[in-house]
């Protein structure tokens, strides 16, 4: 890949995973995620059976709960560590 | 080599010494040590001092208590306790104080353990040498210019030091066992869901698994069958009972079938830790274990898989540091700047590139390239894993390819970084326990014997390795 090529895609990977990057950050990822995606193409050339991925790595099967909304007894507690709170609401700029 | 934690409870039990007075020993050894060693970076003097106290009393009141009751220990930064501030190393949580203990703390304080202080770690345990940390980098006890392996590198060198005789760390790609390596201590990477990660701060959670790190293969048992088991807080985690690793762990290797996978003595692996481990394992075979070479053909991609699959589930997982709902914050004038200015901030240069790699290899277009066939991989080399354990009960080789390097040596060559973790991945990666045992020195420094088993049987790695502390003296 070439040079601004790289620095192109670690500016819309930090976009995506919403992070500021000074400009010696971007030419160091620009770097380093070159040789590492260099690096893990090896899997492709691994055959593999297609199979339906249901089960954690030693067989567990995912499973989810009935969504039902509960008290919980940490409520108060998980409320003090907000950095920005308003009462009981989590205070945030002005979304709309 | 005996028991510390038995020959410690046994001078509690005897009223040789008390638990407030241990307690008071464990801090003059730290304070005398840590300023070289780093191991810590918060002190829990407050919970320490109440848990000794605790003991004490009800020893005094004649009740008959668990063995590790009353005796000190270390906890990894990334393991919840309540009330103590629990940062992971980050700078995103550097005043976190968590408001509930993680499940593996609320086992520990059934069986009355002393927690001391939080270990130092990677940043999130995302490294191989516990230098990417708000507090600096932890210096290895054996030469004090040289990394302890990471990412539990605080947990290794508060044991290898005699700080603590035994800490928690956590494993996703060998950071338990690569730093027990090069420490020289004892270390186990349980099979994965056999301990809760409920209360543990995520990294990847198709691979994380909390795990002692002791000085000797008893101590290790003792503090895995204090945490192991099912949770109903952790749907991941194995249903039905957890076997004794303590029962049948002194029958010795006789008849036992070792399989000696040739690709952990391949090219990359140092000639001098390869020679120490074949002498470990001439030993096993010595005392009557059936040894054989075999070959695992995919160990050479399993590194490959790890990167794609931790990166792509570190990046979801740590989606959830917004700078709204907990941990550091930065102002901004819209929700965008407040997540943009926060995580730029807030993570460190590892950290974030992880996470614009994880992105990557879930971005449409990348992720049936890379994260399903990661995935699919994966599966192939746990059924290579499974097959080997059909004619075997355990494999060995060497925990890391090389003995601890120096500081600052690798920080900016991340492929070299990685390389120390090629023989410890691919255990996560199948989802198998695994013990590292200190076997010998290579340039004077620690070697591990690495002891792998099929999912569940960690009873057959704690049995090797119990054997081989024994014949090595």
């Amino acid at each position: 890949m070439e040079d601004d090529n790289k620095i192109d895609l670690v500016r819309h990977l930090a976009t995506l995973s919403r992070m500021e990057l000074t400009e010696s950050e971007e030419v160091r990822y620009a770097r380093e995620i070159d040789e590492i995606v260099k690096f893990v193409g090896k899997i492709s050339e691994i055959k593999t059976s297609p199979q339906p991925l249901t089960k954690t790595i030693s067989g567990i099967a995912h499973v989810v709960r009935e969504d039902i909304s509960a008290e919980s007894e940490f409520a108060d507690a998980l409320l003090e560590v907000i950095p920005k709170k308003e009462g009981r609401m989590v205070k945030v700029p002005k979304i709309l | 080599m005996p028991s510390i934690i038995r020959q410690l409870a046994g001078d509690l039990k005897e009223r040789k010494i008390s638990s407030t007075d241990l307690l008071k020993q464990t801090y003059s050894v730290i304070e005398k040590k840590e300023p070289e060693i780093n191991a810590f970076i918060s002190i829990t003097k407050d919970i320490a001092e109440k848990q000794a106290r605790e003991i004490d009393e009800r020893r005094k009141n004649g009740e008959d208590l668990p063995v590790l009751a009353g005796i000190p220990c270390g906890i990894k930064d990334i393991i919840c306790i309540n009330g103590a501030k629990t940062t992971a190393a980050s700078e995103m949580l550097k005043d976190f104080v968590p408001p509930y203990d993680a499940e593996v703390i609320t086992r520990l304080r059934k069986n009355g353990a002393v927690f001391v202080g939080k270990t130092n770690l990677d940043e999130f345990a995302m490294g191989s040498s516990t230098e990417f940390s708000i507090k600096g980098p932890t210096h290895n006890p054996e030469d004090f210019s040289l990394v302890p392996g990471g990412s539990s590198g605080g947990s290794a060198a508060a044991v290898a030091s005699g700080m603590v005789p035994y800490a928690l760390g956590t494993d996703t790609g060998g950071s338990i066992r690569e730093p027990a390596s090069f420490c020289g201590v004892v270390g186990l990477k349980p099979t994965y869901g056999r301990v809760s990660r409920y209360g543990v701060i995520a990294y990847a959670s198709s691979f994380d698994q909390v795990g002692p790190l002791a000085k000797t293969v008893e101590d290790a048992a003792l503090v895995y069958e204090a945490i192991a088991g099912n949770d109903p807080k952790d749907s991941t985690t194995l249903v039905g009972a957890t076997s004794s690793v303590l029962n049948g762990m002194f029958d010795g290797v006789k008849g036992l079938r070792i399989g000696v996978p040739k690709e952990f003595f391949a090219e990359g692996v140092d000639k001098e830790v390869a020679s120490e481990v074949k002498k470990a394992i001439g030993k096993l075979s010595d005392a009557g274990a059936i040894v054989s070479e075999i070959s695992l053909p995919l160990t050479d991609v399993a590194l490959a898989v790890y990167l794609v699959l931790t990166r792509a589930e570190a990046s979801t997982n740590l989606a959830r540091y917004d700078g709204v709902r907990f941990g550091s914050t930065e102002m901004g004038k819209t929700m965008e700047e407040i997540y943009r200015k926060t995580r730029g901030k807030g993570f460190g240069v590892e950290v974030k590139q992880r996470i614009m790699l994880g992105t990557f290899a879930l971005t449409s277009g990348y992720a049936d390239k890379y994260y399903r066939q990661a995935t699919a991989v994966r599966r192939e080399i746990a059924q290579e894993y499974a097959h080997a354990f059909e004619n075997l009960d355990v494999l060995v080789g060497p925990a890391a390819p090389e003995v601890a390097f120096p500081i600052g040596s690798k920080t900016n060559d991340p492929l070299r970084m990685y390389a120390a973790d090629v023989l410890t991945v691919p255990i996560n990666v199948a989802g198998v326990p695994a013990l590292v045992v200190p076997c010998g020195k290579a340039h004077d420094l620690p070697v591990g014997l690495q002891i792998i088993a099929a999912q569940k049987r960690e009873d057959l790695c704690f049995r090797v390795g119990a054997e081989y502390e024994k014949i090595n003296g």
